[in-house]
């Protein structure tokens, strides 16, 4: 506990909070959403009453609030040294902050290193040493020799299916290189390193393309923070981020000029990325390729439908919509786990 | 003094400073963040390097964010976070 100066009689402390719910008064003030299913979260008390908060999620900090009687008293200050203390006891070196545009100088003056300001939709800003710059320069090991452009494909793969390998074949037959992105997150049903692994089996008969990670710079919506946007426009804030980031530091380390995607028949929240994708990659030199997705007995092939028929334990007909390699996987005592956590959960 | 791990020890308030100590790649990396940087970045990065050499620390790598701190702080932060990163010492 310490004391404050030209606050005599009051005693400002920290504390970590397990109950979310006493947030809700100080995030309303702010027209901030809840944040839910935090790894850690910290309040700042002034006499049991909360005056500042922030939270940390995987390698995310987030919902970082300051009462407004109380800014200007290194309230912030206590919270991000706070946050930053936990992060490193579990071993995270690097953090990212999502926020509102405004708010990007208020976390820069405590050291964290803009990345990205898409007004106005958000700002992003990580904390480390050179994680971007590290990022790019493991980007630049990788890249294809004499490789004067090349088209790029996105895919969280979850798990890779025949959909995906069309796709790549389709861009691997239309340019010399290609890139093959998978997002890096373990959120997904399939963890990255399978997700990644069956990217690179599904397309090993293709020598012109390379799989990649997008690091901490192709954000997954699962990860993309909801709090401070409003929910009707979360697709649109999380697009743009997202493509300005692949524009201003992928696509020039490996020069990629093209950026080839599947039609988005089923999913809302897609069909805004892809829009977005198409309205601002052109801006920085890149075109957007829509291919139409593949079929299969009529039914367009997703990874969604894929889950669905694992969950229905249908798997002739999963094998239908997958390439060998990962149904192989999908028969290996590895996918065992993968499966019940499938088959456990109801969601479509 | 071999670091093990990754410490930290300070803060980001005002006139305190944040150093945060890792496993080097084979010598000496200070990466300095400073309010102060262009009158005192290159005395905060002398003061920790000789205070390294005091305390026989030959492969680390070091990131402070400097909130003013005066040297005797910097020093103590120093000191600290290296203690931290001794295996087994939390």
């Amino acid at each position: 506990m310490l004391k404050v100066k030209g606050r005599d009689t009051d005693i400002i402390y920290e504390s970590r909070i397990k109950d979310l719910n006493i947030l809700n008064e100080l995030f309303a003030s702010f027209d901030l959403h809840d944040v839910t299913n935090t790894d850690y979260t910290v309040g700042i008390f002034e006499d049991k009453k909360l005056i500042g908060t922030g939270s940390l999620k995987g390698d995310i900090l987030m919902g970082i609030a300051v009462d407004r009687a109380q800014q200007g008293c290194g309230i912030s200050g206590r919270i991000l040294s706070h946050l930053l203390k936990v992060a490193v006891e579990r071993g995270i070196q690097t953090l990212y902050i999502f926020t509102r545009p405004e708010k990007e100088g208020a976390f820069s003056s405590f050291g964290f290193k803009p990345v990205i300001n898409v007004p106005p939709y958000a700002a992003m800003l990580e904390w480390g040493n050179k994680p971007l710059a590290t990022f790019q320069k493991r980007l630049s090991e990788i890249v294809f020799a004499n490789c004067p452009r090349a088209a790029a494909i996105v895919i969280n793969a979850n798990p890779f299916t025949k959909g995906h390998q069309f796709l790549v074949e389709k861009a691997a037959g239309e340019n010399d290189f290609v890139y093959v992105i998978v997002v890096e997150e373990n959120i997904s049903d399939f963890p990255f390193k399978v997700r990644f692994d069956l990217t690179q089996k599904g397309i090993a008969h293709l020598n012109n393309v390379k799989v990649l990670s997008g690091g901490k710079y192709v954000v997954s919506p699962f990860i993309f923070p909801s709090y401070f946007t409003p929910k009707d426009k979360l697709a649109e804030t999380h697009a743009s981020v997202d493509s300005e980031l692949f524009a201003k530091y992928i696509a020039p380390v490996l020069n990629i000029k093209s950026r080839y995607a599947g039609t988005e028949p089923y999913n809302q929240e897609k069909n805004i990325y892809q829009e977005i994708l198409k309205e601002r990659l052109p801006e920085h030199g890149i075109s957007v390729v829509e291919i139409e997705r593949a079929t299969i007995k009529d039914m367009p092939i997703s990874a969604s439908l894929v889950r669905k028929l694992i969950r229905e334990d249908n798997f002739p007909e999963v094998a239908e919509y997958v390439p060998q390699t990962t149904y192989q996987f999908l028969l290996s005592g590895e996918a065992k786990p993968i499966i019940a956590k499938i088959q456990s959960n109801n969601e479509t | 003094m071999d670091i093990k791990k990754t410490a930290i020890c300070g803060s980001l308030e005002s006139n305190d400073i944040l150093v945060t100590v890792k496993p080097g790649e084979g010598d000496i990396e200070i990466v300095v963040d400073s309010i102060v940087r262009v009158q005192f970045g290159d005395q905060i990065e002398a003061l920790i390097r000789s205070q390294l050499a005091e305390m026989g620390v030959q492969n680390i790598s070091v990131y402070v964010q400097d909130r003013g701190a005066i040297d005797c702080i910097i020093r103590a932060r120093l000191e600290t976070a290296v203690l931290r990163a001794q295996e087994g010492i939390s």
